[in-house]
């Protein structure tokens, strides 16, 4: 039960952080590359900035996953470090503690005396740091794979803005690009869907309108600082 | 449908988006120092710089924005399908519903005969709710509000970009990397300042990995600039 109840968990997890890699890659790098084409004609600027964009996403997602993700084990570690010396200091305190949580759950007060007995004689800290703090300490869910699956999907998202800007012709660059970055975000936003099992129509519809959205307002941006 | 009451968040909640929000500037900080140093180091053009790092600016505030925007409604999508799922279920198989929730329990420590209590306990009480919460880890009328999350982000990525930008573009032109690289360890410090200040309290840490962090960041993208 456990253990399928993880996996269903991290599959979320990677599932979320993909969709939101991909999605994040497409609209960043249209933004970017509209923006600057709005404010200038010149194609090495814009291929310039598209690429930084890309890699600066990337970048600064691994650097921002890491920062996450070691600011949560420090807080862990400080959760077990501090409950460990609440157990011994306050034991009753603490079990008290559990047990207000399950008659919150509205479980009948005696039965939830009971479990927390029986919990807290298993193995308390771990009942309270999962009451408290709402981890388990004998799982460590690893945030490793969904940062690769959106470190991935990032720049393979961002491709596309990058040749539609790229290669269509000067004087439509900006129409094609958007209409291009469109169709992408619809497609991802229905995939999105699909398998979180959510509204299909909704989904890319709202994905297609954030892009629009992004790509308006630097396009606006660009055009003002180009007079 | 269930009801669903609007419950407010609570206090431990509030602070996980704070500190999300946080992270999220330190996002915003690394992605337009990013540009701007990798533009500059292949250009000289301060007019294209300029206009790279506040699309860029823009561009990762409004991103940032719309995902989190999408993934919240995912979420209350999701949530709304398991409650049908559920629904269905509990009128048609609710010996398995009871076995789910006794399992939740025994998987916690609790034994067999305490956790079928509970289980017979709570699906008398508030069958829909305790099903829900036991298999999809969701709290009924529990979630963010979506546009909440996506202003947010979208301020506090946006909050942190702007500080190398305007570093760049104001500092007399001799000075700008320095201002640049200085706006950027000055901001990082302080968003590791704030987060850590808020989560854990290991204060010192923090700052000094986000500082880290940011420098290896801008040598990654000069490195690079200097390659086209």
């Amino acid at each position: 039960m456990t253990k399928k109840k993880m996996s269903l968990a991290q599959r979320v997890n990677v599932l979320r952080a993909s969709v939101m890699g991909a999605n994040d890659g497409i609209i960043s790098i249209a933004g970017i590359v509209i923006g600057v084409a709005a404010a200038t004609n010149n194609s090495y600027s814009i291929l310039i900035s598209g690429l930084s964009g890309t890699l600066a996403g990337m970048i600064s997602m691994c650097m921002g996953e890491y920062v996450s993700v070691s600011t949560q084990k420090d807080s862990q570690k400080m959760a077990l470090i501090s409950e460990r010396q609440r157990l011994s200091d306050q034991y009753q305190k603490e079990f008290d503690y559990v047990q207000k949580k399950y008659e919150a759950q509205d479980i009948d007060p005696k039965l939830a005396k009971q479990a927390t007995k029986e919990l807290m004689d298993k193995d308390a800290l771990s009942t309270v740091v999962q009451e408290r703090y709402g981890f388990n300490p004998r799982y460590f869910t690893s945030p490793y794979a969904a940062a690769i699956a959106s470190f991935i999907s990032f720049p393979t998202g961002s491709i596309l803005p990058m040749l539609a800007v790229t290669l269509s012709p000067a004087n439509v660059r900006i129409f094609a690009t958007a209409i291009a970055v469109l169709i992408a975000l619809l497609i991802t936003g229905y995939c999105a869907a699909i398998l979180s099992k959510s509204d299909r129509l909704k989904g890319s519809i709202r994905n297609a309108i954030a892009g629009l959205l992004t790509m308006g307002v630097t396009y606006i941006i660009g055009q003002l600082l180009a007079h | 449908m269930a009801k669903k009451k609007h419950q407010k968040q609570t206090m431990e909640e509030k602070l996980n988006t704070l500190r999300a929000g946080v992270l999220g500037s330190n996002d915003g900080i690394l992605t337009v120092v990013g540009v701007l140093v990798s533009v500059a180091a292949a250009t000289s053009d301060r007019f294209t710089i300029f206009i790279a790092g506040l699309s860029d600016l823009l561009a990762c505030a409004f991103s940032m924005a719309s995902g989190e925007y999408a993934s919240v409604s995912t979420q209350k999508d999701t949530e709304q399908s398991a409650v049908k799922n559920e629904r269905h279920l509990l009128k048609t198989d609710f010996e398995s519903e009871v076995a789910a929730v006794k399992d939740y329990y025994v998987s916690k420590g609790v034994t067999p005969e305490t956790s079928l209590a509970i289980a017979k306990d709570l699906l008398n009480k508030k069958p829909l709710e305790t099903v829900v919460r036991v298999k999809y880890d969701i709290e009924l009328g529990h979630y963010l509000n979506p546009w909440d999350a996506a202003f947010s982000s979208l301020f506090s990525a946006a909050a942190g970009g702007i500080f190398p930008l305007c570093a760049m573009t104001f500092a007399p032109s001799a000075y700008k990397w320095y201002a640049v690289i200085l706006a950027v360890v000055l901001t990082s410090a302080l968003t590791g300042y704030i987060s850590s200040k808020l989560g854990n309290g290991l204060v010192k840490i923090a700052v000094i990995r986000n500082i880290i962090i940011a420098l290896i960041t801008v040598a990654i993208h000069y490195g690079v600039g200097r390659l086209f």
